[in-house]
């Protein structure tokens, strides 16, 4: 008999909201057990309470019979515990052997070569591939999420829970953290799998625990669940599809909105990260920017947005620059002033799209009912226009920030990765928002490292590998050649 | 308009938490004082009425806490916009050398000119001051707490080689400047007291910067650049000018302290003039959370516990060490209880208290 942890009848309010309603959930030691819900079921919520970051109102956490402190995370990590977050607790400075030893080094000295040996040599055990010594500022996404799931081995950690450890990853590095799923589980871990994503439930796990607005829906063996029936479970109704797009050709014939010519952009350290960047962007039309992440999207949005000017060529904007509107890819750091109330953040762009002086006397009402008018246009979940940003979930942020930027009138919407760490409706909601703004006229740049996406809802796209285009293509490009383009394999255009 | 019930209630917790942390201050110093051989009740006695016995006290409490309003908002104000800003004592002296500069070089101006004269003076030199370190901030990337600290020691030489030379008083005796003419003096608010129309305009300024951040463009954008300089860039808001903007009125701020103290309280400069008022400073705002209208309260607990620790002083016979160690002990217990952590980790103590109440007589009993 294998043992497990679990949680009893978790209630947990905030103020008068209740984000958990007595639920329940337990993972056995080698089981995959996926945490299914869209955002604001309380999926994260639930395991941070497992994890002792947040305290239950009531209900207790159990290992095996013996019951758990709540809110002690000191507890949960002795109880073999380990969270793998969606933002990483690594040191980027730091070289991935220091990362793993920190927090377990015994002693006031430790030689870093003998370190980085003793590191390498726990890692190829592991048969994970990763340079010990690398610094982890360098590593890319998916082998930092590596190095967290090293962390968590190192402390001899029983049970691991992931929190939609796939939003960050490229196509390729979610089947190698699918196959490292496999093995963790088969050498007798307990994993819990937060994730809004059907297909991948569906793919890794043993057994799928339904939420729904804090509540326990259903769990069920995989084996004999199917994609509608979860998705009813999950959403309590299914989403509309999205409409098909009709033409690719409207973009030939409209007026070009954003032009690019020979961009170059290099990163602080002076490498490359965008070269030779070529495009016209066209009232109207859909244009997609598909490539793994990290290939120079990036620098691509914050230089059509203006915020770094080219070292190279030129980005001319036919529209003014009020009229431009962004959604960067991470939402939090780039799109949100956390501390600040939604009034707050929404009062701030207001001031930029209305170009307005620093003399402007902001109204507490007028900010209200402009918070309310964005809350109300998309339906973000909040308690009102005073509430601090960071206290909503990640989809609600993602609906708060597309409305914010729809208020613009965009005629050039730039979207970059607009659909992470978003739940099912949400994404539906987020893309049908981005078809009308084509509809209506407005030329929209998609960059997204989802291809599904791309291939969805672009009426062309490039690749971006390495900061360079690599290839054209539209929705009758075969996919194979797409991601050779994406691993660098450069071919004529489409 | 302002809805004065519905701020009074917004602001209860953050007061109501204040106030606890000053009676748990007080109870730690009762131990402490009976520990080192003196009566508590005799101690608190003698620091209550020292500080707030009589309209004396209360006039002296207040006119200690003016100076440290204007420096505690040059912190709030900087602070805000995530510069750390440990030069109000600096700015502070600068505007007390330029407006008393003013006022004893041109002696004969009339009143109507002359205070607005020396107020402007000590706006421009410490605006100036405050200007300096964000400027290198700017151009070199170099640290403004690094920058605001060598700018203070520089203005307490400054200060000291003008009362010992250029500024020194005619009979030569001490090293301090004449008194500046009646002229440049800040009227008393009541008969027989101290107590200075500096009070008004340390209320007025705090009101003002209250107004600035919280209800005009400038403020928000200044706050976004001290909270999230990332997020203020994608909105467009130009980090530099808000960094520069909020030293300069940094500056200016404290510089408006040091001109009101020689002219509401000393009449002229010599070189201890501040206290470490500009240090004081960063505990006042820190405890008044950042917030213009706190910044009053804080101030006056501070100007109390001062007048206070002086009449320890005075009526016991306490050594003036350890009148200074119960008012930085009573400093210490409060930004200790008000530190974001200890606070956070005291609710979720409190919490996990309540968390586990329901349960004790349950299912695993």
């Amino acid at each position: 008999m294998s043992t497990a942890i679990s949680l009893h009848k978790i209630v947990k309010n905030y103020g008068p909201f209740r984000a958990l309603d007595g639920v329940s959930f337990e993972v056995h030691s080698g089981e995959l057990h996926a945490l299914l819900g869209q955002n604001g079921a309380g999926k994260s919520t639930l395991m941070k309470i497992l994890y002792g970051l947040s305290v239950p109102d009531s209900g207790e956490i159990r290992l095996g019979d013996a019951v758990l402190r709540p809110g002690s995370t000191k507890e949960a990590i002795s109880a073999g515990l380990a969270f793998v977050m969606q933002h990483f607790s690594l040191i980027d400075s730091m070289s991935v052997a220091e990362n793993l030893m920190l927090g377990q080094l015994k002693g006031a000295s430790y030689s870093p070569r003998k370190l980085i040996a003793s590191m390498q040599d726990f890692i190829d055990r592991n048969a994970f591939e990763l340079d010990a010594a690398a610094q982890v500022g360098s590593l890319s996404v998916g082998q930092k999420q590596r190095v967290e799931i090293l962390k968590a081995l190192y402390r001899n950690a029983r049970f691991i829970i992931f929190d939609e450890p796939t939003a960050v990853l490229a196509p390729h590095e979610i089947s190698v953290l699918f196959a490292t799923l496999t093995a963790l589980r088969e050498a007798g871990i307990g994993i819990v799998f937060i994730s809004h994503k059907l297909d991948e439930v569906l793919q890794v796990s043993d057994r799928i625990t339904v939420l729904r607005d804090g509540r326990t829906i259903t769990t069920v063996n995989t084996s004999e669940a199917s994609a509608a029936q979860l998705a009813r479970l999950m959403v309590g109704h299914l989403p509309a599809p999205p409409p098909a797009r009709q033409s690719a050709d409207i973009s030939r014939s409209t007026p070009v909105q954003l032009a690019v010519r020979d961009l170059r952009v290099s990163r602080e350290d002076g490498s490359p990260a965008l070269e030779e960047i070529s495009f016209e962007l066209h009232a109207g039309e859909i244009l997609g920017v598909a490539g793994i992440d990290g290939s120079g999207q990036s620098e691509l949005a914050a230089a059509l947005y203006g915020l770094i000017s080219p070292e190279q060529g030129e980005v001319t904007a036919c529209v003014p620059a009020n009229r431009i509107g962004l959604i960067p890819q991470d939402r939090d750091e780039d799109g949100f002033v956390f501390g600040f109330s939604i009034a707050e953040n929404c009062a701030l762009d207001e001031l930029d799209m209305t170009d307005a002086g620093d003399w402007t006397v902001l109204s507490p009402q007028e900010s209200d009912r402009l918070a309310r008018e964005r809350i109300e246009a998309l339906d973000v979940h909040c308690r009102g226009p005073q509430q601090d940003v960071a206290e909503l979930s990640g989809g609600n942020r993602q609906k708060l920030l597309l409305a914010r930027v729809l208020a613009r009138h965009p005629r050039v919407l730039i979207a970059h990765n607009p659909t992470w760490g978003v739940d099912v409706q949400a994404t539906a909601l987020i893309r049908d928002k981005l078809l009308r703004q084509a509809e209506a006229g407005t030329a929209v740049l998609l960059i997204s490292s989802d291809l599904d996406e791309i291939y969805r809802l672009c009426d062309r796209f490039f690749v971006l590998f390495r900061g360079r285009i690599t290839g054209w293509g539209d929705r009758n490009t075969e996919r194979s050649r797409v991601s050779l383009w994406m691993t660098g394999k450069e071919e004529g255009a489409a | 308009m302002i809805d004065f019930r519905k701020a009074l209630l917004r602001a209860a917790p953050a007061l109501g938490r204040g106030a606890l942390s000053f009676v748990v201050a007080l109870a730690l110093v009762a131990l402490l004082t009976t520990w080192a051989g003196y009566d508590a009740g005799v101690l608190f006695h003698t620091l209550f009425a020292g500080a707030a016995g009589d309209g004396y006290r209360i006039s002296e409490s207040l006119l200690r806490s003016i100076p440290l309003v204007f420096t505690g908002l040059a912190v709030v104000v900087s602070f805000r916009a995530g510069l750390w800003n440990i030069g109000a004592d600096g700015q502070f002296l600068a505007g007390a050398m330029a407006g008393t500069f003013v006022a004893l070089h041109w002696n004969g101006m009339a009143q109507v000119l002359m205070l607005p004269a020396m107020f402007v003076a000590a706006w421009v030199a410490g605006a100036f001051w405050g200007w300096i370190a964000v400027w290198i901030r700017v151009r070199r990337e170099v640290n403004e707490v690094i920058t605001t600290i060598m700018l203070n020691l520089i203005a307490v030489q400054i200060l000291a080689w003008l009362v010992h030379g250029p500024l020194q008083e005619q009979a030569g005796a001490y090293p301090q400047s004449d008194a500046v003419p009646a002229a440049a003096r800040l009227p008393v608010l009541f008969a027989g007291l101290r107590l200075h129309a500096g009070a008004i305009i340390a209320v007025v300024a705090a009101l003002l910067l209250w107004l600035l951040l919280f209800r005009f463009a400038i403020g928000l954008r200044l706050r976004a650049v001290g909270h999230n300089p990332r997020a203020a860039r994608f909105a467009r808001v130009a980090l530099e000018r808000y960094r520069i903007l909020a030293m300069l009125l940094a500056g200016a701020l404290a510089a408006t302290g040091g001109i009101v103290e020689v002219s509401g309280v000393t009449g002229r400069l010599y070189e201890n003039l501040s206290p470490g008022y500009g240090f004081t400073a960063i505990a006042v705002a820190l405890i008044a959370r950042l917030h213009p209208i706190g910044v009053l309260p804080a101030a006056v607990l501070f100007g109390a516990l001062d007048t206070a620790a002086r009449a320890l002083e005075r009526d016991l016979g306490v050594s003036p060490v350890f009148a200074d160690i119960v008012q930085a002990q009573v400093i210490l217990i409060i930004i200790l209880l008000e530190t974001p952590a200890i606070r956070t980790r005291l609710q979720r103590a409190l919490a996990g208290v309540q968390a586990r109440m329901p349960f004790r007589g349950g299912e695993h009993a």
